[in-house]
């Protein structure tokens, strides 16, 4: 007996692309752009035969390889969030940097580093999701969000309003902290210039926790697509799936912002990649939005590294200079 | 049987349904006619579960459905809204088999049966040669026919359609109209929301005609589809006279 899917899965052969794309940028940024002249051959030497008075090998062990396998599971995480939030929204200018989660995140992250004493004792992880909570709500209920006349021109007016508050007081923030502005501006640019072992610990478990909520929501996804009317009367709890929808893009965007700052752009342009390569059904275009926005850190990643040789551009950077132009298109083709 | 009890629903600085009592027969067709603005679309609906009704209750038999989830609501009633959402990329099939949802598990794994009624609705449809085609692509004849296709294999004992003719030409209108009077004589309970009144009274054995909010009448259209109701509903000067083919009353306007 055959199995069949409410939801077939398809395109494999488009994911196996992407994959390839991904392992292709990610083993350059493990020894590309170096001080020590780093090969492709230590890469394969760390997997096959680990020496560990090798010096190259330390180097890609201990700094290349938390930043690298970093930047793709930032990327994987703000891929899935865009993607989430323009499945959600049926809006495909949605996307955490455009909603102010991410802003959010970053300015009370800034705003937190600042006091001696943290926010109400919380961690940098909760700090950042409450930040992410503030942004994405006030624009949600500016943008009259999840009432059934939802206006998409509206939400994306009260992204920009709420984005560009808080970006102001994440500046104002940057000229009170003085001492510190350097390293606040660098992170706040979304970078991973300072990523080590300790902030892959720190991003690992609540990314996948996000990816397993995220996961759980396809299915909802795919008959979301119909109007939340039609999604209810073919018995979706909507409500309940917009709920989980909230906590998986929450908690993507916010661990990620915590851990590299607010890197613009990816949540927007992977999901449009992925809908490019792999068409309509949720439960393929979730991997396939995670592999293209990691593909897209891993390469920005490496390309950040080649610019201005030794000295590092902001990853952000790099993804807002790619994004702009694609959220022009985006605009410009919606008019039509 | 639908009961429907001093149902009350508001918009935002208007209330739409003012305490509304009426049964819908079991087995029937009814087709809700009124004006523009009247409260057909909203009263549909409230029944449907789309809208939360400020008062009242909505109960099929002795069962109230403001109780039920979404999940077992769907498998007792199906609705197709005036505009639905027509996705990118999702294929005839795929679409049609939507309908199953409320009968799937977590992974959404379609049964034999799933598949058989999927099928059966294609087929009825006559859309089996279309199945693997985008719905995009299609005219909104056809489309339209998709639809009506999902909702046959949702299965449920009550169908709720909102203004279904109302974006085809003649031809696809009657054949849709031809399409629900099947779905009818197989054991199905239809409630159509319908702007051409004479379509309404030829395909109806009730009709529930609404004004304001309020229902204005309510028996079949033989009984009360006359002059006088049309002057006062739709301020309409109109004669009646017998539809030769449908043997049922027929208002030509003056």
């Amino acid at each position: 007996m055959t199995l069949s899917f409410l939801f077939p899965p398809k395109k494999l052969m488009s994911v196996f692309i992407l994959i390839t794309v991904l392992l292709m940028g990610f083993v350059c940024s493990l020894y590309g752009q170096s001080e020590f002249s780093l090969r492709v051959n230590d890469v394969w030497n760390l997997f096959v035969s680990y020496d560990e008075s090798n010096i190259n090998q330390q180097i890609i062990l201990s700094l290349r390889l938390p930043r690298s396998l970093t930047a793709a599971v930032i990327g994987f995480n703000l891929g899935i969030a865009g993607l989430l939030m323009q499945g959600l929204t049926r809006n495909p200018l949605a996307s955490p940097t455009l909603f102010a989660i991410s802003s959010g995140a970053a300015c009370l992250t800034a705003l937190n580093s600042l006091t001696v004493a943290s926010i109400g004792g919380l961690s940098n992880e909760a700090v950042a999701f409450v930040g992410a909570l503030t942004g994405g709500g006030l624009v949600f209920l500016l943008g009259g969000g999840l009432s059934s006349n939802q206006n998409a021109l509206r939400l994306i007016l009260a992204g920009i309003a709420i984005n560009g508050l808080l970006t102001s007081l994440t500046r104002a923030v940057l000229i009170i902290a003085d001492d510190m502005a350097y390293s606040l501006l660098h992170w706040l640019s979304g970078s991973l210039s300072g990523i080590d072992w300790s902030s892959w610990s720190q991003l690992w478990p609540l990314s996948l926790l996000g990816l397993f909520i995220a996961t759980s929501t396809c299915r909802g996804l795919n008959l979301n697509a119909l109007g939340e009317q039609t999604a209810a009367s073919l018995g979706v709890n909507v409500t309940w799936l917009r709920i989980r929808i909230c906590l998986a893009v929450l908690i993507l965007t916010s661990i990620s912002v915590t851990v590299a700052g607010p890197i613009a752009f990816v949540g927007l342009i992977a999901p449009h990649l992925a809908r490019a390569w792999c068409g309509s059904n949720h439960f393929m275009l979730l991997p396939a939005a995670g592999l293209s926005g990691a593909a897209l850190v891993c390469w920005a990643d490496l390309v950040s590294r080649n610019i201005i040789p030794p000295a590092e551009t902001p990853v952000g950077i790099i993804t807002a200079l790619i994004g702009t132009p694609f959220f022009i298109y985006l605009i410009l083709k919606g008019k039509r | 049987m639908i009961h429907i009890e001093n149902l009350t629903v508001n918009y935002p600085g208007k209330k739409v349904l003012k305490k509304l009592n009426l049964s819908i027969p079991q087995g029937k067709i009814t087709a809700l006619i009124g004006p523009n603005g009247c409260g057909k679309s909203t009263l549909l609906k409230a029944i449907s579960g789309g809208l939360k009704a400020a008062e009242g209750k909505v109960s099929i038999v002795d069962l109230d459905l403001s109780k039920l989830s979404n999940k077992n609501r769907a498998k007792k009633l199906s609705i197709l809204p005036q505009s639905p959402i027509t996705p990118e990329g999702v294929t005839v099939q795929q679409l049609v088999s939507f309908g199953r949802n409320p009968y799937l598990s977590q992974w959404g794994i379609l049964s034999a049966d799933d598949n058989k009624k999927v099928l059966k609705a294609l087929r009825d449809t006559g859309l089996i040669e279309l199945s693997q085609r985008p719905v995009i692509a299609l005219s909104g004849g056809q489309r339209q026919r998709v639809w009506i296709a999902m909702i046959l294999a949702q299965d449920t004992e009550y169908i709720l359609l909102d203004e279904p003719t109302t974006y085809l030409d003649l031809t696809h209108q009657v054949e849709l109209m031809e399409m629900i009077k099947t779905m009818n004589k197989q054991g199905k309970t239809i409630v159509v929301v319908l702007h051409d009144l004479n379509q309404a009274s030829r395909y109806s054995d009730e009709l529930i005609v609404m004004k304001a909010g309020k229902i204005h009448a309510q028996d079949s259209p033989e009984k009360i589809f006359n002059s006088s109701l049309l002057q006062d509903v739709f301020e309409l000067n109109a004669i009646i006279i017998n539809d030769p083919v449908a043997n049922k009353p027929m208002c030509v306007p003056l």
